[in-house]
């Protein structure tokens, strides 16, 4: 077990093909960075979030023989977990069920320190947090993906199934958006 | 719930609810369909605008200022307006087809957009050059219930001798001056075509649209006279073909239709500057 949990995803995604325990090491090796970011793009309730996490890996399973390694499978899960979490949203929403809930600030400190670079470096967490909660889902969704969850264009668009020159587009746009937002709010800038 | 947790209870539902992955053929057999239906949509795009092409070029776009009628409605029954939205609806279809398919999203809509009518105008000019277009409007016109054809539409917009416009079949040369034209509802006319400039000799059996003058309850003065279609495509040009008649069948055509005769005796009464020419000549 101990060589499996260094195995490639692809090779674990071959093996859970014969053997459905294997798949549980691809859960456990994906579940704390998808329920962060169903936390980070959602702020539903832990429960709520576990459900869909629940619902994000059955489906995983349901449709691994789709998985081709045209992408990688990091790419391919965050998209899954995205579309079951934006279609839970809006289920939530039509029936007045999106009740959001306060989130722990820790979840939007960003590991990148260019991030940190272009919005100041002392933006803290709670003030990214609490700046993005006031953008719109498109901007909000692509700023956590490029700068909390630390992943690259190429794989944005993986995830978000649109042309790296959109993703480009929508983060040079979210990033002014953040700004003004922040300004909004009177969180400072550093020049 | 700590993460191993988690995932023993995800396992715990997927044997529990015997859920099995999905068959990697329909995968397969997905992406297969869109790749088809993009590929069919260019193709049928591609026919859209050989018939496009081959509408335009029939169009006689340099006649327009020379017609009568409010310009809208002219230019409207002048377009045509079902091959342009025929073509954009199989763009729109190609371009959902390959978007659909699994790296589909990873081309920009406007490059995409751009390649893809770029694509049809590419095979429908070669459809178009080898002929195919004909053929691909009459399938349509065949069995499309709301499509007329282009001969129809045609033959309706050169049938209106009140306006000026007049089509049909020659049936009669009678000297350089004077033919005989059978139009779309059989009904014939005397034309005087003097005043045709660089006219080219007219045969019996052609397919003619003409501007001019509606002088009489059967007689027209023709100023303009053209091919009913400049390209003889397949089947215009065969009926043509069949529509040209041997001298024992004109001289049949005669007995049975002396009132063209009389007709042709009434337009030299009213008109004797043509026995006058006719005999200096």
């Amino acid at each position: 077990m101990t060589n499996s949990r260094e195995a490639t995803d692809e090779k674990l995604v071959e093996l859970a093909l014969e053997d459905v325990d294997w798949f549980g090491l691809l859960v456990e090796r994906y579940e704390p960075r998808l329920k962060r970011y169903i936390l980070r793009i959602s702020s539903f309730p832990i429960e709520t979030v576990e459900e869909i996490l629940q619902d994000v890996f059955l489906k995983i399973w349901k449709n691994l023989n789709g998985f081709s390694g045209s992408v990688k499978f990091s790419s391919w899960i965050y998209r899954i977990a995205h579309n079951e979490t934006i279609s839970a949203f809006r289920k939530a929403k039509s029936r007045g069920h999106d009740q959001q809930v306060e989130l722990d600030e820790t979840l939007f400190i960003p590991d990148k320190t260019d991030f940190v670079k272009e919005f100041d470096q002392q933006l803290t967490a709670v003030k990214i947090k609490k700046t993005l909660e006031h953008l719109p889902e498109k901007y909000r969704e692509v700023l956590v993906l490029k700068f909390l969850e630390d992943q690259s264009y190429e794989e944005i668009a993986d995830i978000l199934r649109c042309p790296m020159g959109t993703v480009a587009t929508l983060i040079s746009r979210a990033k002014k958006k953040f700004r003004n937002e922040a300004e909004k709010q009177d969180i400072q800038f550093t020049s | 719930m700590n993460p191993s947790k988690f995932s023993e209870s995800v396992l715990r539902k997927i044997k529990a609810r015997h859920i099995k992955p999905r068959s990697k053929w329909q995968f397969i057999a997905r992406n297969i369909t869109f790749w088809g239906i993009f590929n069919l949509s260019v193709l049928l795009g591609a026919g859209g605008v050989s018939v496009l092409i081959f509408a335009l070029m029939e169009s006689d776009f340099d006649l327009f200022s020379e017609l009568s009628g409010s310009g809208t409605s002219l230019l409207l029954s002048w377009l045509p307006v079902f091959w342009i939205v025929f073509f954009v609806s199989f763009v729109g279809i190609a371009m959902w087809g390959i978007r659909k398919t699994k790296k589909g999203y990873r081309f920009s809509v406007s490059k995409l957009l751009v390649a893809n009518v770029l694509l049809s105008f590419l095979l429908g000019g070669l459809v178009y050059g080898v002929g195919g277009a004909e053929q691909f409007e009459k399938v349509f016109a065949e069995n499309a219930p709301m499509y007329r054809g282009m001969q129809h539409r045609m033959q309706e917009m050169w049938t209106q001798s009140e306006e000026g416009r007049l089509s049909g079949t020659v049936i009669e040369v009678q000297g350089e001056d004077i033919i005989v034209l059978d139009d779309f509802s059989h009904q014939q006319w005397v034309v005087d075509v003097t005043a045709v400039p660089k006219r080219r000799p007219l045969e019996e059996g052609k397919k003619v649209k003409m501007m001019g003058e509606k002088t009489g309850e059967h007689t027209f003065t023709a100023t303009m006279v053209r091919p009913l279609m400049r390209r003889k495509g397949r089947f215009f040009g065969e009926e043509e073909r069949k529509q040209r008649r041997t001298p024992e069948e004109r001289e049949q055509f005669r007995k049975e239709h002396p009132e063209i005769q009389e007709m042709r005796a009434r337009f030299l009464i009213e008109h004797p500057e043509f026995v006058r020419e006719a005999q200096e000549h």
